[in-house]
């Protein structure tokens, strides 16, 4: 198993240094560059540039140089430390731009993942035990409505709710006293007046889908032989579901979870645009949008490197789980 | 719905003597030197206060503790010599109370809407133009030396003093310094080649001198807030010396530099504006301050700004912000470019439930949303075809403007064949300027489907055998709509209804969306045909952001026409002659090029060289007439659809000081980022109505 | 048993042939359904599972009729009903009798300028009959363009059933129509990443080895893309619209594209299943058996994961159909003039809809129902497969 690790370790650092190539060449793929959107911003405000001021601001940029050397000055100072700095923002480094945001977006992803699963297995489980009951009707119905319904919609639904309704004030996550202020119990009470529609959100469409999975897995298990034998050794039912049959059938939902590791800091994006709440994923859209290269470039590496140890834990959590599984 | 306000005689005079800058009108004949100091003129009538000689009296209570207790000199020492007066529109204000905003845009753009950098102010929607932190300037009678002269004691937000050397600072390291030069301000623009020359005659005495006449230098300063929008103008020497590579080793390049000294990203940089920025986050917040040093007072002699401080939220999602208003918790928002006319009746419903007012300033735009072909595409059959009046003036018949005006604008703005603003001062001075307005107005904007026909069948565009129009030799004509798959769903909904229109009369029309980020190098290379998704917001004066009259660049109707213009005087002059102008780099005409000379474009591009050099204001007028007029005849180059919509204001109600649509002296002028709303209705007069 | 006829010996008579089928194979003598055959009778038999089929192809018949069915065409702007509400019917006659026809009143509309809305008067004492199968707008069923429709109103008026949009067009047309292509081009996207994702995912677990390794390895690249520049870049690379290249054409090549991409999720969760019954003792006996490693793959290790399978072609449906319009703004999704459930939807994303006009978020039932219904197909596919299943 050590030996497994560490080769899989290695395979990382190459895989890491592959998609550091095609993700920058990808990013500057598009025609156009950054350049084309900084001189349309100046020109709406009346700076016509001249054709001298655009070579300038393309050595400023370094966009004259070939795309290999902008890489080459990006990845010698990622590995180091310093990301570069962002094009939209002002020359801001990128590294402060990210660093703002990447602690509230972990910390509002993983509490919504975990009430996402806290729901969705105990919610999938009851309802594969309890087949064609009430309850199981009103549970399909409820997941139905939280697949179909696009979660973008949820949230603007829910924020009108919340603020004609209940009449509360929605908007961002801090009020207005406590925004520049430093971390206080009082601050982070008045976030959770806030954040629970975020979470919400989040939360309903992927429980939905995770208690289906759930739901379709254990079927399957609990229709085989074993699980008729443990019964028939007089084993109680919880324990046969808990113990045996759930266990085997969570390895889709092992790689699911594994899978989450980048969501969690990118964040839902479209939900965090509608609720305008201050995570990565909308930044990192726009930098892609408007090819502020080194800050996207930035964030797919960030992102990619949980992708890739979210795949290797979930790999390792699977062979502990599952004696069956071994790895060459 | 909106009329256009009248310019009468007394304000013409007014601004004649302004922008003039003291010019006695060529028809005099006098060549001696003549100065006149502009006179102040901010308040309107009925405001008793004599501006002159207003002694500093007043000042916030949160700054009088600091200077009892002796963090801040007392507020004379505080003030410039001379302060500039601004009177609020409605009463004196009371001190106290704080702001909120939400913004869309960059959590750190509220500096946009203030006037503090500016030497000099727009006034009355651009009737006239008057001294910002300038106390008072001068021209000679050609109008090629230009003095300002600064308010003595005026000081940055962190009390040491801004004096000429600040404007030197800036035009020597920022503009001139070729490591760290972003382009010369079209302001101070370099003729034939040779820039104007900035000399600080004392702390407080600046001379421009240009190489020729620049009649419209006083307009031009006026432009923009500076600072944020446009060239900085001035920056705060000591304190950004520190971190330029020049000066300081520690630094080897410009980045630094420019962080620091930009107010809208580092929080406690020094500004000259009336709050300034403590606290910030990109893309989340930002937290404003009122700025102890601020250059200017109320007519009771009061320090402002009246508001303690302003708290901004970005907010660029549309329905977000939307939110925001109606649970009261925006004070006031000029910059509602999110909204839609659609928005505003749930806008109406909430004003009980949030506190808040809806407004309706006019934008003075010269049309909304509107249609332009373009002039220089590759494909010479296409050229022909659209450079051909009478197709243009079919495509524009064929619109019915009563339909959009009443779907997407809720019968609010004006039908229009599409120019400049209806309130610019070339439409407005007298009887024959409005006639002329009027006549270009008029050119097209009629629905007459039946007259867009024939128009098209006498040009041998001709209904062909699938039922569709062909180009006059018999092959197929698809006109192709090209727009960034980015617009806004305004763009779309004309879009459908224009579509509509012009499958009516024949033409076949196919609307390709296309990533936003390919559409510019697109365009300007000629690829592409016809070009929606933008608005004609200029103003107040034809000749001050002239892109839509002149082509000048290339993002407009004309993108090689406008990069002959942008290369001149470059290296690139004269260059890559023996290839197509499509397939130079960039794409572009040359002056002796038969598709540039055989169009109209150069006739445009000669008034107006000799338009900016006019000191002569009636003359000036008559020369961007004969442009207006080579836009009738020729063109038109552009078709526009409903102008002069309004634009949404929120003000909460318990701010007052905030003007009404009747209290402008021109309705609003919202539209051209050249007269800065909010900045010129002062909101550092705004202030609570129970602080 | 007949008697043997000691002065004739001859062959005994052969026995009776027996009452049912019997097929050429020698070993077994009894009656024999093939698999295929059993799965579809068990399925049949499924309550809710007919329901799911026969829901979905009512669904497919509306919606492919749609143009036929709604009383206007779904591209009629109509200045005078803009965001107008859902036309009020009632079953009394002008007499004032109930009755079965539906009535609707003469309405007027007017655009109040001080509220910014459009007020729409109904005059209750004229009464409009709806009628079955007029005349109206020219549209194109199928194949042919026709005037008649099944039912609406003979006159000026329109008959809305759920309502107009911003710009007047009718909400019951635009949504029959945009169920054209929500429900199957993007179906043939979720179809497409399914095959790919089983195959290539159950493939991997099943070598397991360097075989595994490189594949998880390309997965994981693939899964990194930075998508918005990667769809730009191919944005700007197709061709632009014209005849021969809609909307639909580029819209179809999207999915392609798109599926190729977004197979990988399903291909790590069936490897996982995959590697827990590789060494199982069924694939050992057809190891032993020779069969190939590819066959077994195909017809037994895919197979046991036809649960999952499911459950996750059923939830990539709705993403599917909200999906399309995920690249909108970089034009690659439905783009007007096609009209699709996701494109209706994204239109109807505002706070006025919800507050003023919320027959604008009906297409969202439209894909609710449309989950629902191949959900139910799929839960009764999956006990129709499962040999365990009573």
């Amino acid at each position: 198993m050590i030996n497994y690790i560490l080769r899989r370790i290695g395979y990382m650092l190459v895989t890491l240094v592959i998609i550091a190539v095609l993700g920058y060449i990808i990013i500057e793929l598009p025609s156009g560059s950054y350049l084309e959107y900084e001189i349309n911003r100046l020109r709406q405000q009346g700076g016509n540039l001249s054709q001298d001021q655009i070579r300038s601001l393309e050595i400023r940029y370094g966009l004259n140089d070939p795309a290999y050397v902008r890489f080459w000055k990006w990845i010698s100072g990622f590995v180091v430390g310093d990301f570069g700095v962002s094009f939209q923002y002002q020359q801001q480094p990128v590294r402060s731009l990210i660093g703002q945001r990447l602690l509230l977006t972990i910390g509002i992803s993983t509490f919504s993942l975990f009430l996402a699963w806290g729901i969705a297995v105990p919610v999938g489980v009851y309802s594969a035990t309890h087949r064609y009951t009430i309850p199981d009707y009103i549970i399909t119905v409820i997941q139905f409505l939280g697949l179909s319904i696009p979660s973008f919609l949820v949230a603007l639904v829910l924020m009108v709710f919340a603020q004609r309704v209940l009449g509360q004030e929605v908007g961002g996550l801090f009020s207005e006293q406590y925004r520049a202020a430093p971390w206080s119990f009082a601050k982070f009470a008045d976030m959770l007046k806030k954040v629970w529609i975020p979470i919400l959100v989040i939360a309903f469409g992927s429980t939905a889908g995770l208690s289906r999975i759930m739901r379709a897995n254990l079927l399957d298990v609990l229709g085989m032989q074993y699980i008729q034998t443990a019964r028939s050794k007089g084993l109680k039912e919880s324990k046969v579901v808990w113990k045996h049959a759930v266990k085997n059938a969570m390895h889709p939902l092992i790689m699911i979870l594994g899978g989450s590791l980048p969501g969690i800091i990118s964040g839902e994006t479209v939900v965090a645009i509608v609720l305008n709440l201050p995570t990565v994923g909308p930044m990192y859209f726009q930098a892609q949008m408007n090819q502020d290269v080194y800050l996207a470039a930035s964030f797919l590496m960030f992102l990619s490197i949980l992708g890739l140890l979210g795949n290797l834990i979930a790999d390792i959590v699977l062979a502990w789980v599952d004696p069956r599984i071994r790895y060459e | 719905m909106s009329e256009t306000k009248k310019m009468d005689r007394r304000s013409f005079l007014r601004l004649s003597a302004l922008t003039a800058g003291g010019v006695i009108l060529a028809s005099c004949g006098k060549q001696e030197e003549e100065v006149i100091t502009p006179v102040d003129e901010t308040q309107p009538e009925d405001v008793v206060t004599e501006p002159e000689d207003v002694e500093p009296a007043g000042e916030s209570p949160v700054l009088a503790e600091k200077v009892a207790s002796g963090e801040l000199p007392p507020l004379a020492e505080r003030l410039p010599e001379v302060p500039l007066v601004l009177t609020p529109v409605n009463t004196i204000g009371k001190f106290g109370g704080r702001m909120k905003m939400a913004h869309w845009w960059h959590a750190g753009g509220m500096a946009a809407g203030m006037y503090g950098h500016s030497p000099l102010r727009w006034v009355d929607d651009g009737l006239g133009v008057e001294p910002g932190h300038v106390e008072s300037w001068s021209a000679n009678a050609d109008t090629s030396v230009w003095t300002f002269n600064f308010r003595k004691g005026l000081k940055w937000s962190d009390g040491s003093p801004c004096t000429t050397a600040d404007v030197l600072y800036w035009w020597e390291e920022m503009v001139l310094e070729p490591e760290h030069s972003t382009g010369v301000p079209s302001e101070l623009p370099a003729i034939g080649g040779v820039l104007p020359v900035l000399t600080a005659i004392d702390e407080y005495t600046l001379e421009i001198k240009f190489p020729a006449p620049s009649p419209l230098t006083a307009k031009r300063l006026a432009m923009w807030t500076n600072g944020t929008i446009g060239f900085r103008w001035i920056a705060p020497a000591e304190y950004a010396k520190q971190f330029n590579p020049k000066f300081n080793s520690e630094y080897t390049d410009y980045v630094d530099h420019d962080i620091m000294i930009n107010q809208q990203i580092t929080p406690g940089c020094p500004c000259l504006t009336a709050w300034m920025m403590t606290a910030f986050t990109e893309g989340e917040f930002s937290t404003w301050e009122r700025n102890p040093y601020y250059y200017c007072v109320d007519p009771a002699g009061n320090q402002l700004p009246y508001v303690d401080g302003v708290d901004v939220q970005a907010s660029p999602d549309a329905q977000f912000f939307l939110l925001q208003v109606m649970q009261g918790s925006v004070s006031w928002e000029v910059y509602t470019y999110q909204l839609t006319l659609g928005d505003v009746s749930t806008l109406l419903d909430g004003q009980e439930a949030g506190n808040y007012e809806v407004r309706f300033w006019d934008t003075g735009s010269g049309t909304g949303m509107m249609y332009f072909w373009n002039h220089d595409i590759a494909d010479p059959k296409r050229r022909e075809l659209y450079r051909n009046p009478k197709f243009k003036g079919a495509m524009s018949l064929a619109l019915n403007r009563a339909d959009i005006k009443r779907i997407v604008y809720y019968d609010t703005g004006t039908e229009t064949t599409g120019s400049m603003s209806p309130k610019a001062i070339e439409f407005n001075f007298n009887d024959e300027a409005r006639q002329h307005y009027e006549k270009f107005r008029t050119l097209y904007v009629d629905y007459d489907p039946e007259r867009a026909k024939e128009m098209l069948d006498e040009i041998g565009c001709t209904v062909g055998d699938n039922g569709f129009r062909t180009f006059p030799d018999g092959s197929e004509l698809i006109v192709r709509i090209d727009i960034g798959a980015d617009a806004a769903g305004e763009a779309i909904q004309v879009l459908e209804i224009a579509q509509k229109n012009w499958t009516d009369i024949g033409l076949q029309i196919v609307v390709n969306q296309i990533p936003p980020s390919d559409f510019g190098p697109s365009w300007r290379a000629g690829q592409l045909e016809f070009r929606t998704a933008w608005e004609v917001g200029d103003g107040p004066d034809h000749l001050l952001f002239p892109s839509w009259v002149v082509a000048d660049e290339s993002e407009r109707w004309a993108p090689l026409c406008g990069a002959l213009r942008l290369n001149a005087g470059t290296a690139n002059e004269g260059t890559q002659l023996d290839l197509s102008p499509w397939d130079r780099t960039p794409a572009r005409f040359d002056v002796n090029d038969p598709e540039y000379t055989e169009s109209a474009i150069p006739q445009l591009h000669a008034l107006y060289d000799q338009a900016i050099f006019e000191p002569d204001e009636i003359k000036r007028m008559e020369l961007v007439w004969q442009m207006n007029e080579i836009h009738m005849t020729e063109g038109p180059y552009f078709i526009g659809t409903v102008g002069n919509t309004p634009r949404i204001i929120i003000v909460s109600k318990d701010l007052e000081n905030v003007p009404t649509r009747d209290q402008l002296a021109l309705g609003g002028f919202c539209n051209p980022w050249i007269i800065p709303y909010p900045a010129i209705t002062n909101p550092e007069t705004y202030s609570f109505k129970n602080a | 048993m007949s008697e043997i006829n000691l002065t004739n010996p001859q062959a005994p008579e052969p026995p009776e042939k027996p009452a049912f089928e019997v097929f050429d194979d020698p070993v077994s003598d009894v009656g024999e359904l093939s698999q295929w055959q059993l799965m579809r009778i068990r399925f049949s038999k499924n309550k809710l599972a007919m329901i799911g089929l026969i829901g979905m192809a009512v669904i497919y018949l509306i919606v492919f009729l749609g143009e036929f069915i709604a009383p206007n065409w779904y591209q009629h702007q109509n200045r005078d009903y803009i965001y107008g509400p859902p036309t009020p019917i009632t079953f009394r006659n002008p007499e004032g009798k109930l009755g079965l026809r539906p009535y609707t009143y003469a309405t007027t509309t007017e655009l109040n300028t001080e509220t910014f809305k459009f007020e729409f008067t109904p005059d209750y004492d004229q009464k409009i009959a709806v009628k079955f199968f007029v005349r109206g707008d020219t549209v194109r069923v199928l194949f042919w363009d026709t005037d008649l429709h099944l039912f609406g109103l003979e006159g000026d008026q329109r008959f809305y059933v759920l309502g107009a949009d911003g710009l007047g067009r009718d909400m019951f047309a635009r949504i029959l129509v945009g169920g054209q292509i929500s429900s199957t081009v993007g179906l043939f996207g979720v179809a497409l990443s399914i095959i790919l994702g089983s195959v290539l995912g159950t493939a991997s677990g099943f070598f397991g080895g360097i075989v595994d390794d490189m594949m998880q390895r390309a997965i994981e690249v693939l899964g990194a893309f930075p998508q918005i520049p990667l769809w730009a870049a191919l944005a700007a690379a197709l061709p632009p619209i014209s005849q021969d290249f809609t909307v639909i054409h580029r819209y179809f090549l999207i999915t392609v594209v798109l599926s190729v991409v977004g197979w990988t999720g399903l291909a790590r969760q069936l490897r996982a299943k995959v590697m827990a019954y590789r060494n199982a003792d069924f694939s050992q006996a057809a190891l032993a058996a020779g069969s190939t490693d590819w066959r077994i793959i195909l017809t037994h290790m895919v197979p046991n994961g036809a649960s999952h399978i499911i459950v996750i072609g059923a939830l990539s449906i709705p993403g599917m159909i909200l999906g399309e319009t995920a690249l909108s703004f970089l034009g690659l999704g439905i783009l007007p003039p096609a009209v699709s459930w996701g494109s209706l939807l994204t239109d109807a994303q505002q706070v006025r809809v919800v507050v003023q006009h919320p027959w604008l978020l009906i297409p969202a039932l439209a894909v609710v129902i449309t989950v629902l219904l191949f959900s139910l197909i799929g839960d009764g596919l999956r006990d129709a497969v499962d040999p365990y299943s009573i």
